[in-house]
């Protein structure tokens, strides 16, 4: 199954604003970082490339200029009056320049001009030795304009760059000494970009000037890849790593100067423009879903205030109220979802009528049913009755058939000691007529002797016989009290089954059936004999009928044993066909018989489970395994229940 | 150099060192704030400064930061005898001043005027006393002094009549090379060719390049052997030219031996839990330097083998 969260309407339009938002954004974003950023990077590349172009040109144009006004100075100084030289040298050296001095050909200062130190200071340094100066001995070499790289100054003591234009004639040199920081502000009037930074580096890789970190010039770049590359004039890497930070970079070399241009522009997040474009992709990324979360709920409330009326309308057909006007707003779809509801309550309506017309009619038809029943009802609990009765009925004709058996039974024991006993009488009066006959042809004593002896052992055995008849009788006579009166009396169990074998010899004997029995004598109950009798008689009855039906011999065994201080359990089984699990779980069932049309009633074991369980108050249970045998097992109080008959 | 060198080993327990650079702008105020900058960055070290004044400035810092600081090249007696995170690799203005006593004493001078600038007045002032006391204890004599304003209006040659007026042997400028080279400028120019002496603050190349023929003849005391053929160090030379195409001077040579002190010293407090950086400095001395071995008494004062040199032809001759 699956687990579906149900959310509100305007919850789902809130997600879907905001997951749309994010999705486009997120697809438009990468697609802009994707085009965007190496377009960046190609215009950065192409800012520092000209940066470092510009910047070189633009200040070799300048310092060339500067240049130029130091070799009018070259060539005019000695043409100058010498009282005139130190103002002529005020002159050109204005504000461009920080020491404008003139050195004869032993490196002596002969004329100079200084700013920003006192006129005493300045005198003074007329006359001081310059021949170690290294760019005083490059022009001796060279002899040609030379570009100092960073040196510190002899005659300011700070550290500054310089040009110095030997003196052809005279075999001096003039040197004109500027302040770093003009090539700084020059720098950055170059710099335009944002994060766009140079560095002026002098022939040693010291930086000259430094855009980006201004206290930290004096930096030697010498090991930089870029500045190696640059100085030695070779192509430059267009990405370098300063100070752990990534730059794209340029470098432009001017041979004129000596001296390598470098631009940079930070590279990744560290550019303006690169961090500008993320940080907006980023700041859409966030607001977008931020305003369509602000807005969304105002929308959602106007689909939901739109739909609001249809549910109620909605709500009202399901609770059975008219629904009245149905609202029309500008969504297409409410307004089909509207009439289509609208035609739905419609239907709905004429369905209910119909629906109602319908369920009037079924409670006619009902009651007419119900009364249909009542009748079948009664006819029905008129047969019961008339069903219980005919099984009483059957119970009571069935036992009477068992009465009859008994009879029958009774009758054919009678039969041999009253033939018998017949038999002696006719005999005795034979003997009375041969003696009468004697009597008349002449009587001797041994025919009164043979007479005499005649009569004794016949009157003897007619006696014996009839004694016999008349014990069979009185016992039939109480099997037959038993049966009728079903009167608690106490009797011997033995005597009992004793008796119900006795009334049952015709067919055992018929079968020539062996019945065994161990009945211990002195098992005594206080009981319903004619009850008992009537279970054994059947139990065995159906033994002989079903179990040994259609053989000629079998044994049944019959037993008893106390099973507690106040019940016996008495055991009849015998060696016949079995049954089958469906026929014992049937088998006190009323009307079921095996034999149905062979003159089985099936009310047999019904009688029988009725007498034990209702009559004697015990229970009665059977096992059977086909072609085995069947064992059925009685439990019995030795005192029966008191009946209460009515 | 020495940082680059140590990074292409593998650096420290494998982390990189990285230099940060602050400029003091020469002004102790500045200095002290550029402490506590560097100590927000989060840095282990300090190297520098090189002037005494400047250290002067950043002290009070550097206690309050307890980052350990070690100077090169500043010798000044203030800082001698202090038990804080401040170490010195040079010997003290009394020894170097003192040596400088002797040396001149054996030549035979007895009579000593002294300009002295006053740009770095802790060390100069305190140079010129420790080198008045040895001397006078020697038998010789402090004869004139002369503060001079490198920034001020009266130029440098207004020391110099007055120091020659006393007819002393020779000259004692203790100035940085700038300044020494410009104050001999003015002694040549006024004609004198008197013996000019120059504290070991000036004993760098610019005194030769901007002294020029005014240098030639000066005395100067150097921390380390020019002449060295120690691989070390001559090793080291060559690598210096290359990069900075110029010779390394006494504070190049210092600043290297600082930097080898300071990773023996981290990369022991790396090793050790619970060893403080100061403490590892104290555990690795004494550590190979270029020239000597470098150490340590208990304050954080080193010493530097002393070697006295002349200005002859352009170039320092040793005597």
């Amino acid at each position: 199954m699956i687990f579906r969260r149900e959310r509100r309407l305007r919850t789902s339009l809130i997600f879907l604003l905001a997951s749309t938002t994010l999705v486009t954004l997120a697809i438009v974003g990468t697609g802009i970082l994707v085009v965007r950023l190496p377009q960046i990077v190609t215009a950065n590349q192409t800012l520092v490339d000209r940066a470092a172009e510009e910047t070189a040109s633009r200040i070799e144009v300048f310092l060339k200029g500067l240049e130029e006004r130091v070799a009018l100075v070259a060539q005019t100084a000695y043409d100058v009056p010498d009282a005139r030289v130190g103002s002529m040298l005020d002159a050109a050296r204005g504000d461009a320049f920080e020491a404008l001095y003139l050195v004869n050909k032993v490196g002596t200062v002969v004329a100079i001009s200084v700013g920003n130190v006192s006129a005493k200071r300045s005198r003074e340094m007329v006359g001081i030795d310059l021949s170690n100066s290294k760019l005083v001995r490059a022009v001796a070499e060279k002899k040609n304009v030379v570009w100092s790289d960073k040196f510190l100054s002899a005659v300011t003591g700070i550290v500054t760059i310089g040009v110095a234009i030997p003196i052809e004639r005279f075999g001096g040199v003039v040197i004109a000494e500027l302040p770093l920081a003009t090539l700084l502000k020059i720098s950055h009037i170059a710099r335009g970009a944002e994060g766009l930074e140079f560095w002026i580096i002098d022939g040693h890789g010291e930086v000259v000037a430094d855009t980006g970190l201004p206290s930290a010039s004096g930096f030697n770049l010498r090991n930089n890849p870029v500045v190696k590359a640059g100085l030695a004039q070779n192509p430059v890497a267009e990405r370098m790593t300063f100070k752990s930070r990534e730059y794209q970079s340029a470098a432009s070399f001017s041979r004129a100067l000596g001296w390598l241009f470098v631009s940079r522009i930070p590279a990744g997040l560290e550019n303006r423009r690169i961090r500008e474009t993320v940080g907006l992709i980023l700041i859409a990324f966030i607001a977008s879903p931020l305003i369509g979360l602000i807005l969304a709920p105002f929308w959602a409330r106007g689909m939901t205030e739109a739909l609001a009326p249809v549910i109620q309308r909605a709500r009202m057909i399901a609770s059975g109220a008219p629904p009245g006007a149905w609202p029309r707003g500008n969504v297409v779809e409410f307004n089909q979802l509207t009439s289509d509801l609208e035609a739905m309550s419609k239907s709905l309506q004429q369905r209910q009528l119909e629906l109602r017309d319908l369920n009037e009619g079924l409670e006619a038809r009902v009651e007419q049913r119900t009364q249909d029943l009542a009748i079948a009802n009664d006819e029905l609990t008129e047969t019961l009755s008339t069903l219980n009765r005919a099984q009483g009925e059957l119970v009571h004709s069935e036992k009477m058939a068992a009465l009859g058996r008994l009879v029958a039974g009774v009758a054919h024991e009678l039969n041999t000691p009253i033939g018998i006993g017949r038999m002696a009488v006719s005999t005795m009066r034979d003997a009375v007529f041969q003696l009468e006959k004697r009597m008349k042809t002449g009587l001797r004593k041994s025919d009164l002797t043979n007479t005499i002896e005649h009569l004794l052992s016949g009157s003897d055995m007619a006696e014996k016989n009839m004694i016999r008849a008349a014990d069979l009788i009185s016992s039939f006579k109480q099997v037959a009290v038993d049966r009728t009166t079903s009167n608690r009396r106490r009797f011997q169990l033995l005597e009992i089954v004793d008796e119900i074998i006795l009334t049952l010899t015709p067919i055992i004997k018929q079968k020539s059936i062996r019945v065994d029995r161990e009945i211990p004598k002195d098992i005594i109950l206080e009981s319903y004999p004619g009850d008992l009798g009537q279970v054994l008689t059947n139990l065995i009855d159906n033994a002989i009928k079903h179990g040994f039906d259609k053989r000629d011999n079998g044994v049944i065994r019959i037993s008893a044993a106390p099973l507690s201080k106040n019940v016996i359990r008495l055991t009849i089984s015998d060696d016949g066909h079995g049954m089958t699990k469906g026929v014992i779980d049937k088998i006190f069932d009323p009307f079921f018989t095996t034999k149905r049309g062979c003159g089985g009633t099936g009310l047999g074991m019904h009688v029988t489970y009725n007498a034990v369980v209702s009559i004697l108050g015990g229970a009665i249970t059977v096992s059977s395994t086909p072609d085995e045998g069947s064992v059925f097992q009685i439990d019995l109080p030795l005192i029966g229940p008191n009946r209460n008959i009515a | 150099m020495a940082i680059e060198e140590k990074n292409a080993q593998g650096g420290i327990h494998g982390r990189k060192i990285e230099l940060l650079i602050r400029d003091d702008e020469n002004s102790p105020e500045v200095a002290g704030k550029r402490v506590h900058e560097l100590a927000a960055l989060g840095v282990e070290a300090i190297i520098g400064p090189n002037v005494s004044s400047i250290a002067g400035g950043m002290l009070p810092a550097i206690v309050e930061t307890s980052i350990v600081t070690i100077s090169p090249t500043v010798s000044s007696l203030f800082f001698v005898g202090k038990d804080d995170p401040f170490f010195r690799m040079n010997s003290s203005t009394r020894q170097n001043a003192g040596a400088y006593a002797a040396n001149h004493y054996a030549k035979g001078g007895r009579r000593v005027s002294a300009a002295f600038g006053i740009q770095n007045r802790l060390f100069t002032e305190s140079w010129l006393k420790e080198f008045q006391t040895a001397f006078e204890a020697l038998g010789g004599a402090v004869v004139a002094t002369a503060p001079y304003d490198a920034k001020g209006a009266d130029g440098y040659a207004a020391v110099v009549a007055p120091l020659l007026a006393v007819n002393p042997d020779a000259i004692l400028l203790v100035s940085n090379g700038v300044d020494t080279a410009q104050i001999a400028q003015q002694f040549r120019k006024a004609g004198s060719n008197i013996k000019l002496i120059a504290a070991e603050w000036a004993a760098s190349e610019q005194l030769i390049e901007l002294g020029g023929k005014a240098v030639e003849g000066v005395t100067i005391l150097q921390t380390y052997d020019r002449d060295s053929v120690v691989p070390a160090y001559t090793q080291f030379r060559d690598t210096y030219i290359g990069q900075f195409t110029n010779r390394p001077g006494y504070s190049s040579i210092a600043s290297y031996d600082a930097a080898m002190v300071l990773f023996a010293a981290l990369e022991r407090s790396y090793a050790e839990k619970g060893l403080s950086l100061k403490e590892a400095i104290f555990a690795v001395v004494p550590v190979k330097g270029l020239q000597q071995d470098l150490t340590f008494d208990r304050f954080g004062d080193g010493a530097r083998k002393k070697f006295f040199v002349t200005v002859k032809n352009g170039t320092f001759v040793g005597e």
